[in-house]
């Protein structure tokens, strides 16, 4: 019976600009419409997490962040469980491709439906993320961002996240595609 | 064992509904446009393709494209489906552009869409012609699953994916309806 066609079909990518899976439909919910541009990491080795819900499960195939303008520096991606766990994360990586979504490729895994954290952290700050400035300290707590401070730009095996008191909204994900 | 819910369904909605370049509807999702209020701009590539993924969550009839012509009409456009893997499913005939900033229905062949991920696409033969589009940072295209490809007018029978490099998607769709299988 299983073999029945589903309707549970993932998109073809899970976004922080994704209006299903982010806290950007939230964002639009009221009003506030980040639009991605070049702009500042709001600190140095500071990790962001980004509640997300993956509706449907999916293959990762790849994962990604948006570089602004500048490539200075290393960078991360990770994804945490609800509780804060780490299911995955790149190693710290240098950046490379200016104004441009950094793609790194793990060994293809399944993300099961739930809730998760997407993290990103960078170790530059100028010009450092394609993203989004609209959000504020205020309106990043509202939409669930938390913040690390980290020594580095390796992600930590457990998220250790405090209230987030910054500005800035990166645009980063995963993806089912190959290329 | 499974249970009569495990079956193939219809939209249980009922009824027509667009899945465009820049929302999705219940049957499924497509890609998000977000920026600026959608406004009349010039194709940005004579004879380029742009593929817009979406998905469906049924299985759907697509029986109707069409675009939301801008200021200014010009020359040709070509409308088509295609499978996640680049291959046409249909596509319309050559249609002279008509109607200026107004939506213009294109009839397709009616083609049936089991529950999977499948490209809408357009192409133009100039760059005369207009259409009412979204402006977004093109990264933001790429990171949702958008492709084109130059010198694709009319539309090809196997799509050769390439990235865009300029934000400027064009609003089109694609008319769905139930199927009942």
């Amino acid at each position: 019976m299983a073999d029945f066609p589903s309707k549970n079909i993932p998109p073809i990518s899970y976004t922080t600009f994704g209006d299903l899976s982010s806290p950007y439909g939230g964002m639009r919910g009221c009003g506030i419409i980040p639009i991605p541009a070049t702009v500042a990491w709001p600190a140095a080795n500071l990790a962001i997490y980004i509640p997300m819900h993956i509706h449907t499960g999916t293959v990762v195939r790849r994962v990604f962040w948006a570089n602004g303008s500048s490539t200075t520096g290393t960078g991360a991606f990770g994804i945490y469980t609800r509780s804060g766990s780490q299911v995955y994360a790149t190693a710290s990586t240098a950046k490379a491709g200016a104004s441009a979504l950094q793609y790194i490729t793990p060994t293809a895994f399944f993300l099961p439906a739930g809730e998760y954290y997407f993290a990103v952290v960078m170790s530059a700050t100028t010009n450092a993320m394609l993203g989004s400035l609209s959000i504020t300290a205020s309106i990043g707590r509202m939409i669930g961002l938390m913040q690390e401070a980290l020594g580095g730009t390796t992600l930590p095996a457990t998220m250790t996240p405090a209230q987030f008191a910054n500005t800035g909204y990166p645009l980063c994900g995963i993806t089912r595609l190959e290329a | 064992m499974g249970v009569i819910s495990d079956f193939p369904v219809s939209n249980p909605d009922g009824g027509s509904v667009i899945m465009s370049s820049g929302m999705g509807t219940q049957v499924g999702r497509s890609m998000m446009l977000i920026g600026n209020t959608s406004a009349s701009a010039v194709y940005p590539s004579a004879n380029q393709a742009q593929y817009v993924p979406f998905v469906v969550e049924h299985t759907v009839t697509a029986y109707q494209m069409g675009v939301y012509n801008g200021t200014v009409v010009s020359g040709n456009i070509s409308l088509g489906l295609y499978n996640q893997h680049g291959t046409r499913l249909v596509v319309s005939a050559n249609t002279a552009q008509a109607g200026t900033s107004a939506p213009q229905k294109v009839d397709i062949t009616d083609t049936v869409l089991t529950p999977g991920t499948y490209y809408m696409a357009l192409s133009c033969d100039n760059v005369t012609a207009t259409f009412f589009r979204n402006t977004q940072a093109f990264q933001l295209s790429i990171a949702h699953g958008l492709k084109v490809q130059a010198t694709a007018y009319p539309l090809p029978a196997t799509a050769t994916f390439a990235l865009p490099s300029v934000s400027n998607v064009p609003t089109f769709w694609v008319q769905l309806h139930p199927t009942i299988l």
